[in-house]
């Protein structure tokens, strides 16, 4: 098991890895500045075309509409993105390729000195992820603000999804058939098809304008129902103060994020259980003369879950994905608003950023699913 | 499933709740009593908005209970009875010379109070003036931020702002400020006249790395700082091996810049060692012309272009400071002296922008960078906290000199999403917005019951399709004149902006000094194209082949969309096919810049009112490409026109060359001249003393906006 954590955690590592490379690839697409700083033209092999390919700058984007050749290139040096992307080749110009001198330059280089590896080599050993180009901001303070909303609203979401998806999978197996069923397989069925923006619009209809059982859209304070909290004086020192704010801003988006998984979830519970009810231990534990309840919950839907932990691992990936709509929709400024400004602005620091952290969290989160296997079945054992 | 799994699966569950929970609550210290009635306040506040709010209620009744708790305990009394004395001061109106005094806000106790809350489409990339370059960050910059004069809202002309009066020299290069004494930073400084000698110098400092130091570029001493720190720029790229970052339009535009640089100038500004400079400048220049040379046979020739450490040496010492000294000048704490290098007349309507506002010294250097989170200004509003893609918090100024705003809080509520915004405005959450979804107008306004009022008002802005005349075939003025008869504008008026706006004739809007009235452009005649289509040597316009129409859209519901597939069906009546081409703002803005697109669209919004803002910037010979003239036209006859309207002190005598240079633009027809848009400002009827002007709603000024409570409760 040991030996089977360590081997996923390192291959983790890869993945990360080339997720980072792919995307940073990705990302300068755009703006091709040199990937290398050639030697050729210094030796008289003529200019490549590509090098005329940059096709979007940042900078530039800054600017507005009335930009200054001057200007740009000068924030562009200070930036950095003048560097070429992946080799820099500086060091062989002057110096002799025998020299260790001349190594030596070649590989400061490579650090400070092209953008991919100055930028990894940041993040991995520093753990300092820039700063943007647009706002001058630090990029990790930006993630870790937009980070907390989004682990917010998945969380909800994933709750809101496990508690639909489980009793509606188990009610429409045990009632297999019956009306009950095909009301909740009907459900299942609208909550797969429909898009998070379409859910989103119409409960911000029915909820807000219609019902106005939510004061408004976004994170706004002042729209936030508060609850003071009467704490006995002895727990709490004289002059200080519990509240609760009501996070009313996360039940509309958590609801719309939790459909789809959570009738993803609905469909699969029930087929699992559909299998497992028909099981001998099941009819053992009837002919026990254990109550249906007890049958149900702790011998059948137990052995049920197990696919739909594997249903939930991946569903993660759909929860961050769609978390960038419902941001949007409803207004809350977590990764997925983030991500998509920058990419509006080519923000290349915070794409890259945001990347490396949602990775990290996707890779991670599928490794411990992977791993609850072997904890929720004991059949399963890696070696 | 087993023990241990199950204490898996509980602690995951507990963990993902107690993150939630864990944002949520607060726990705050609350002994001092200004806290505690801020907090009241607060509760109070949302007693209001909040309808079911019992629980509120009961919060309030609980802070009462502990403030009359605390208050015969002995706490500090409030400091807030002090401040409102310092606010009862109320300052004198100042006449200023030339023109009407920025009028101080009347004292009506009434008015006072509520918190206005605007809704805005982006977090503001920038609240430091020296980087705010879009309408966003100018909207919020304008309540915390002011300079030496502004514009009036009547006609948009200058009115002194924290300047009292100014005189230009008859040459109209030098300008005396006096300013007033009692202008006090957010942080209680005074102002004086170092705070603008260092605010403008920022804007030119390249470590501030500002995007609009065009603004200040004419001030005595920084052309010849730039040329030459541009020219070393280069020639250490060419020292080091850096061939690749060697451009031929970057040395072309340095060599351009170099040519301009004379002793007598240097010796002008006080540059050290003025002999030594020019030599090292000349040496430069001849230096960068080999470069061009080098480079225009291809890069590798650029090994063979020695650059001598020397030359490189002489150009080592270049600070800001040693060439702007004697254009950036500060007499005395009131009086501020700018020289510029040679006469330009716009200048002082450039010192009205947000960016030309003055920033205490202290604080920018405290901050460096960071100086946009931490914004101080002179403004009627200050910054108290910016919680980054939610809101932007502001509250009135006590000590604002033209005295305290009306309205307490001023907040800008990010809401990225149109449908979003508007539905917040609806259920009474945002007081204002500015920018209405198109499909949403017409439906707003045939609705008599909607909760809201618009305003709306020709902006200083026009609409364009631009040929790039470089490029064939529309190197041909006959094409697209041709190209301008056949378009429909009305239809795309219609269609795109419903109505909202006014046929383009020329380049500049009316309402900007200098409007051509009588100027004739091009309508809409089918036969006229044809023949000029003939003339050009197509009696067939099928032979011109397949045009590329570029745009840059978000969606296929966007109204560049719809722009373009108005044109491809006009286009296709003179029987020329189009092919319509979209990428997105980056990539669409670089590809013009380039001069790769020979049809494209594209706007123009005033910076300031000014001919110059527009013509100068679109049509000028200089702007090729990124400064802004995107068609890449070029005539010496405008250029010198355009250069002497820049040179020229009387106002009066500005208008005709300017007219004149229209009339040459316009029978030139770099562009199809489509339309000035309208504006929207949406509104609630309960938000009074909203000043509408040309230069659209983001420039509304808030330190006159009130909220009328007696309406605010029948809504």
């Amino acid at each position: 098991m040991l030996n089977y954590t360590i081997r996923r955690l390192l291959f983790a590592i890869g993945v990360i890895w080339a997720v980072y490379t792919v995307t940073f690839c990705l990302a300068h697409i755009e703006v091709l500045t040199p990937l290398v700083n050639t030697v050729e033209s210094w030796r008289g092999i003529p200019e490549k075309e590509w090098t005329k390919l940059g096709l979007a700058d940042p900078v530039r984007l800054k600017m507005g509409q009335h930009g200054d050749v001057n200007t740009i290139e000068r924030i562009r040096e200070e930036l950095g993105l003048n560097d070429p992307l992946f080799l820099n080749l500086r060091a062989f110009r002057t110096g002799s390729i025998v020299s260790p001198a001349t190594w030596q330059q070649f590989f400061t280089d490579q650090r400070y000195k092209t953008q991919y590896f100055r930028h990894f080599c940041n993040a991995l050993f520093d753990q300092d992820l820039g700063k943007t180009i647009r706002t001058r901001e630090d990029v990790a303070e930006i993630i870790w603000r937009g980070a907390k909303v989004t682990v917010q609203l998945a969380a909800a979401g994933i709750v809101l999804a496990m508690a639909m998806g489980l009793v509606l999978g188990i009610l429409s197996a045990v009632y297999q058939n019956t009306w009950i069923d095909h009301f909740c397989m009907f459900w299942a069925i609208v909550g797969i098809s429909a898009p998070v923006y379409l859910v989103g619009l119409m409960m911000i209809m029915f909820f807000i304008n219609w019902l106005r059982l939510i004061p408004g859209l976004g994170m706004e304070e002042s729209l936030l129902p508060y609850l003071t909290i009467d704490v006995p004086w002895f727990l709490i020192p004289p002059g200080w103060t519990i509240e609760f704010q009501l996070p009313t801003y996360l039940v509309l988006p958590a609801l719309a994020l939790g459909v789809r998984p959570g009738a993803a979830l609905a469909r699969m519970m029930r087929t699992t259980m559909l299998e497992v009810i028909r099981q001998d231990y099941v009819r053992t534990a009837r002919a026990k003369g254990l109550d249906e309840f007890t049958v149900i919950i702790k011998h059948a839907a137990r052995n049920a879950l197990i696919p739909v932990v594997t249903v939930l691992g991946l569903e993660l990936a759909g929860l961050l994905t769609g978390a960038i709509l419902t941001e949007t929709v409803f207004s809350l400024p977590g990764l997925g608003y983030q991500s998509w400004q920058a990419l509006k602005d080519l923000d290349f620091s915070l794409i890259m950023g945001t990347v490396l952290f949602v990775s990290v969290i996707y890779v991670m989160a599928n490794l411990l699913v992977d791993l609850s296997y072997a904890l929720l079945d004991p059949r399963i054992r890696y070696s | 499933m087993t023990g241990s799994s199950r204490r898996v699966f509980f602690s995951i569950l507990v963990l993902l709740g107690f993150t939630s929970i864990g944002c949520c609550v607060r726990v705050s210290k609350t002994s001092d009593i200004e806290d505690l009635k801020a907090r009241l306040a607060k509760a109070e506040q949302r007693a209001d908005t909040i309808e079911s709010s019992i629980k509120v209620n009961e919060r309030v009744a609980a802070l009462e209970a502990r403030i009359a708790e605390l208050s015969r305990a002995g706490a500090q009394p409030p400091a807030s009875g002090q401040q409102s004395a310092a606010v009862a001061v109320a300052l004198p109106a100042v006449p200023a010379q030339g023109s009407a005094a920025a009028t101080p806000i009347a004292e009506h106790p009434e008015r006072r109070g509520g918190e206005y809350r605007q809704g805005i489409g982006t977090d503001p990339p920038s609240l430091d003036p020296a980087h705010i370059s879009d309408t966003t960050s100018d909207r919020v910059g304008l309540c915390m931020f002011e300079g030496l004069v502004e514009f009036n809202e009547e006609d948009l002309g200058l009115q002194p702002c924290i300047a009292k009066s100014w005189e230009t020299s008859p040459d109209g290069t030098v300008f005396t400020f006096k300013l007033r004494d009692d202008v006090k930073f957010h942080n209680g400084k005074l102002v004086t006249a170092d705070d603008f000698v260092y605010s403008f110098a920022r804007l030119l400092e390249p470590k501030t790395a500002s995007e609009r130091t065009w603004l200040m570029e004419e001030v005595l001493g920084y052309k010849p700082f730039a040329a030459l720190l541009a020219a070393r720029g280069q020639l250490k790229f060419v020292a080091e091996g850096q061939f690749e970052k060697v451009e031929a339009d970057k040395v072309h535009d340095g060599l351009l810049k170099l040519r301009d640089v004379k002793q007598e100038e240097l010796e002008k500004c006080g540059a050290p060692d003025p002999k030594g400079l020019a030599a090292a400048a000349a040496k430069a220049l001849a230096k960068m012309e080999t470069i061009e040379k080098a480079v225009d046979k291809g890069r590798a020739e650029l090994a063979k272009v020695p650059v001598e450490p020397e030359l490189l040496k002489s150009l080592e010492n270049l600070k800001l400071w040693d060439f702007i000294s004697k254009g950036l000048v500060a007499p005395d704490k009131t009086t501020l002296r700018i020289t510029l290098g040679r006469p330009f007349a716009p200048f002082l309507t450039i010192l009205a922008m947000r960016n030309a506002a003055v920033v205490p010294k202290e604080e920018a250097e405290k901050w460096g960078d960071q100086f946009s989170q931490h914004p101080v200004g002179t403004g009627p509003f200050k910054f108290v906290k910016w919680d980054h893609a939610v809101a932007v918090e502001l509250e009135a100024f006590d000590d604002y000199f033209l005295g305290r705003p009306f309205v307490d809080k001023m907040k800008f509520r990010v809401l990225p999403d149109d449908v979003a915004r508007l539905n917040e405005f609806e259920i009474g959450n945002i007081e204002s917005m500015n920018e209405i979804p198109d499909e949403k107008y017409e439906a707003i306004k045939a609705n008599p019951n909607f909760p809201g009022v618009i305003d709306e008002m020709e902006t200083l802005s026009t609409y364009y399709i631009g040929f790039n005349v470089t490029k064939k075939p529309f190197d041909n003025p006959l094409i697209r004149q041709a190209f301008n008869c056949a378009t429909r504008k009305d239809t795309i008026l219609n269609v795109i902006r419903r109505g909202r706006g006014s046929l383009a004739n020329g380049v500049l809007p009316p309402g900007m000094v200098g409007y051509n009235k009588e100027l004739k452009g091009y309508n809409y005649d089918k036969q006229r194209a044809l023949d000029l289509l003939k003339q050009a040597g197509y009696p067939d316009p099928s032979k011109l082949g397949e045009i590329e129409f570029w745009y840059n859209a978000t969606s296929a519901n966007d109204p560049n969309a719809k722009l373009a597939e108005v044109i491809q069906q006009n286009l296709r009546e003179i029987g020329v096919t189009t092919k319509l081409q979209s990428t997105d703002w980056a990539t669409y803005i670089k590809k013009v810049d380039r001069g790769e697109l020979g049809l494209f669209r594209m706007a123009w919004v005033a910076d300031y009112p000014d001919a110059d803002n527009f013509l100068y910037i679109l049509f000028h010979s200089s702007m090729k490409g990124e400064g802004g003239n995107y068609a890449f036209y070029s005539n010496p006859k405008v250029d010198a026109l355009l250069e002497k309207g820049r040179r020229t002190v009387d106002p009066k005598a500005r208008v005709p060359l300017y007219q004149e240079a229209e009339k040459i633009i316009v029978e030139e027809a770099p562009w199809v001249f489509l339309y000035h848009a309208k504006q929207a400002f949406l509104h609630k009827n309960y938000v009074k003393g909203v000043k509408l002007t040309a230069m659209g709603p983001d420039a509304i000024r808030m330190r006159t906006v009130w909220l009328d409570k007696s309406m605010m409760k029948t809504k």
